[in-house]
């Protein structure tokens, strides 16, 4: 006889939770006892000083500004490109979400170049041109033109799916306006507040682009302890606020009722809701579109694109970094494949209320954690002489990986499996059928689209990580955006710029295989 | 039936076909390394430098060389954090240092054991450990990195006092890399008082304070500021990319203080799970031949052994007016600094 469903999902979470939690003790367990002996010192220090209220605020403004940037943009960016009739909705939507493949410090580069005296920027602006970039202005900027394909992957797919009917219904006596605001707009927002606690963690988190850009956070003061002071201790304590604002956010999302309502689910059957007829308004909000995108995106990656525009600069990158290009996919593939299958169980548990609210607030705080902490963690914990198989291998890679970025996976198998009406499931267990069974014949199959999604979200995040990857990868398996970091020291622009666009066309290769396959499958 | 991607994606056929084989292939990958002959070196010298000369060692030896790659200018946590947080179980053989604090700060803490190289024989002592536990080659010289538009050129790191270059001036934030080094060596040579007033005058000559040498040279090559003292490197590699810029070797009068050359170090790690080609290793890296490549690479480092070829524009150790910094002491006053040097910079 199988285990019961509950025990083994409880075992699920508390494997996954070991995992991810136990790096996080070793780091604690280093801060309170330095030296051998227990000490609040770190703490202490770090809350007494004046300059860590300045961080907390510096912190709190660029994440919170990131979020309302992100949110008034992506919110309408959302309902033109999901609910209207405007041409050339889905490239607009993919080039809007490339900046999702790239670590926002490369948008930044980007900037930089476009923004330095020989940029094309530099030249219209003069002498003024780089102050606004390397300000909370432009962390503001980086940072919300990275994470805003997150705001519309979740509310463009929540307004995809929304019944139709009840649009239909008011549509016989309201505009579209107010059909809008009353109706459409309601429908996504459990999903836009998803996407925006997301949005939050990783700006809260993010060291790549503030340290970049010269912002002083308490993620990239969390990483100057580790790198001027080699101070584990004082390091770990610098992430605390960190918990406590993820914390804190997530009791708030909770608070609001829309943890439950968070959707990416896949459309109905019948279609999703009619789109809104632009009319005459159709080419101006085009070209708003394209030049917005233009502003925000367009702008710096034509300037990395420009400055590698050299096919020996190419050839190089491509020579040098093939084996990391190699890598990258690999350990992406995993790591999104662990996400997936976790993320499945544990949203599964979640969704019938086997697993209370900690199972989605540790992952999230997981998410927010700079990863430096945990892949310091993870070497305290793993690098014994008996689990040389797992430290001295990519594994402990993939496991931090697993541990970051599980909460995507679960996030959005939740939501699709909230979707599905609870007595498929029961008429499965009349049947007859284990739980094993419902799952595998019932429940995975009809939430396959949500699966696919969380699956290619947590391969995004996999193939861009830095933080957790500089610290754990094992000597002389690098991965590509680990190259590229190293080789910014000094390294020639246009070999940086082609590595830049080499990662970038590295996350369309894991969808051209996809295609592949599918068309494979279909014939 | 029509098939798609998701569908696809969750079936049975997917993951047994694609998942399940590349997990075997890649526990398979972790587990195999360690048969073939191997060297697992970190390295703080900037990989476009570093990696040419262990292609070369592979090449040569066949011993596989395993890196790990690590730079000041992006910040990052790797080779040193690494180093410290394997000490009990270590998986390097080799750090190769970019700067000798570091070395020394790795010793204090007991994370290399003494390696006396017979390739170390032709190397000045002060550049070496006394001990053994490091020994530097192919030095960096601190610079002064000028715009050629700069209405005057300074010759001295006291132009950062000079009234002429209030707010056109610009240096790396002192709490990393070889900025450290070279304001404890200050510290050595001209004492508490004089240094601090020193560093104290920068600031009300509104020095501007930058994540890195890499951007302090950055922010001269693009006329924002007239000079930067970084590492010869930076300079060298702007001056490369055709930069408006110029390169002064700072302090060279005979009343002046000179300037500080800071060496590659080559640490052995205690408990190396290599050792033998660990040691293989740093006798290379220590080697003429060595010193001779990176000379003639981008970065144009100065050797130290005599007689080692260099192009014109590398200056030579004998032409030098050095600075008379104990590097081990230099080291030492690196903590005892710290506080000052936080509030300095704002931390």
């Amino acid at each position: 006889m199988g285990m019961d469903r509950r025990t083994a999902l409880r075992l699920v979470f508390a494997l996954w939770a070991l995992n991810a939690l136990l790096p996080v003790f070793a780091m604690i367990h280093r801060s309170l006892i330095p030296g051998g002996h227990f000490s609040l010192s770190a703490y202490t220090r770090m809350f007494t000083w004046a300059r860590e209220w300045v961080l907390l605020e510096n912190s709190l403004g660029l994440a919170l500004a990131t979020t309302l940037v992100a949110a008034l943009l992506g919110l309408p960016l959302s309902l033109l490109l999901a609910r209207t009739d405007l041409s050339g909705r889905g490239a607009l939507f993919l080039l809007f979400v490339l900046p999702l493949l790239l670590p926002p410090m490369i948008l930044a580069y980007g900037w930089s170049i476009l923004l330095a005296g020989d940029g094309l920027l530099g030249k219209i602006w003069g002498h003024a041109r780089t102050s606004f970039l390397f300000s909370s202005g432009g962390g503001v900027l980086v940072l919300a033109t990275s994470f805003l394909p997150l705001v519309l992957l979740f509310t463009m797919t929540s307004l995809l799916s929304a019944n139709p009917r009840l649009e239909e219904a008011a549509r016989l006596s309201a505009r579209t306006p107010r059909i809008l605001l009353g109706i459409t707009i309601p429908q996504a927002i459990p999903a836009l507040l998803t996407a925006l606690l997301l949005v939050f963690c990783l700006a809260l988190g993010e060291t790549g682009a503030p340290t970049f850009l010269r912002i002083n956070v308490f993620a990239v003061e969390s990483l100057t302890q580790f790198s001027a002071f080699y101070d584990f201790a004082s390091a770990t304590a610098a992430a605390t606020p960190l918990l406590l604002v993820t914390l804190l956010a997530f009791w708030g999302f909770q608070f609001f009722g829309t943890g439950r309502g968070a959707v990416l689910q896949p459309p109905p059957a019948g279609g999703g809701p009619e789109p809104i007829r632009l009319g005459r308004l159709r080419p101006c909000l085009l070209c708003f579109a394209g030049l917005l995108w233009m502003a925000l995106v367009g702008l710096p990656l034509f300037a990395l694109i420009f400055r590698s525009a050299d096919l020996t600069a190419f050839a190089e990158a491509l020579m040098g970094a093939g084996s990391s290009l190699g890598r990258s996919l690999l350990y992406a593939g995993l790591g999104a494949s662990l996400v997936l299958v976790f993320g499945f169980l544990i949203g599964y548990g979640r969704t019938g209320e086997i697993l209370g609210y900690w199972s989605e607030a540790i992952p999230l705080f997981l998410f927010a954690l700079p990863g430096s902490i945990l892949g310091i963690g993870l070497i305290s914990l793993w690098n014994r002489p008996a689990m040389g198989g797992i430290y001295g291998s990519p594994a402990i890679l993939i496991l931090g990986l697993l541990a970051q970025y599980m909460i995507l996976g679960a996030w959005i198998t939740k939501s699709a499996l909230i979707q599905i009406p609870r007595s498929m499931e029961e008429a499965g267990a009349m049947a007859g059928a284990s739980w094993t069974t419902r799952l595998t014949r019932i429940t995975i199959p009809l939430t396959r689209k949500g699966l696919f999604a969380a699956w290619l979200l947590a391969f995004l995040f996999c193939l861009r990580d830095t933080g957790l990857a500089m610290v754990v990868y094992p000597p002389g398996r690098e991965t590509l955006p680990i190259r590229l970091f190293t080789l910014m020291a000094n390294g020639r622009p246009s070999l940086i710029s082609a590595l830049c666009v080499l990662i970038l066309l590295s996350a369309a290769v894991p969808f051209t295989v996809l295609g592949f396959l599918y068309a494979r499958s279909r014939s | 039936m029509k098939t798609s991607l998701p569908h696809f994606f969750c079936s049975w056929r997917c993951w047994t076909l694609l998942v399940v084989p590349i997990s075997v292939f890649l526990l398979f990958w972790g587990c195999s390394s360690g048969r073939k002959p191997e060297v697992v070196v970190y390295v703080s010298e900037d990989q476009v430098f570093s990696e040419p000369i262990l292609r070369d060692f592979e090449r040569e030896t066949g011993i596989k060389v395993r890196a790990v790659f690590d730079t000041e200018e992006a910040k990052s946590t790797g080779a040193m954090n690494r180093l410290l947080a394997e000490k009990e179980n270590p998986q390097a053989d080799v750090y190769w240092a970019n700067e000798p604090i570091r070395a020394e700060f790795l010793k204090q803490r007991g994370v290399t054991t003494p390696f006396a190289s017979p390739q170390a024989g032709g190397i000045p002592s002060v550049y070496k450990d006394p001990e053994g536990h490091w020994t530097g080659f192919s030095a960096r010289a601190r610079v002064l990195i000028v715009n050629d538009q700069a209405a005057r050129k300074p010759t001295s790191i006291q132009g950062y006092l000079d009234p002429a270059f209030q707010g056109k001036t610009a240096i790396a934030n002192p709490l990393f890399g070889t900025t450290t080094a070279n304001a404890a060596a200050l510290f050595s040579l001209w004492g508490e008082e004089k240094t601090k007033a020193f560093f104290d005058g920068m600031k009300k000559n509104r020095v501007k304070i930058t994540p890195s040498n890499g951007e302090s040279a950055d922010l001269v090559a693009a006329g924002e500021c007239d000079f930067a003292l970084v590492d010869s490197d930076d300079a060298f590699s702007r001056k490369k990319q055709g930069k408006p810029v110029s390169m002064v070797v700072p302090d060279q009068g005979e009343d002046q203080v000179g300037v500080l050359l800071l060496p590659n170090a080559a640490l052995l790690i205690k408990g190396a799970p290599h050792l033998e080609n660990g040691k293989k290793l740093i006798d290379y890296l220590l080697s003429k031949e060595t010193e001779r490549k990176l000379a003639f690479a981008d970065c144009a480092q100065i050797p130290l052994h005599a007689g080692v070829d260099t192009p014109a524009h590398v200056p030579r150790i004998e032409d030098l007016r050095l600075m008379a910094a104990n590097l081990a002491e230099v080291a030492r006053k690196m903590e005892a600094i710290q506080p000052f040097l936080k509030s300095w910079a704002g931390y």
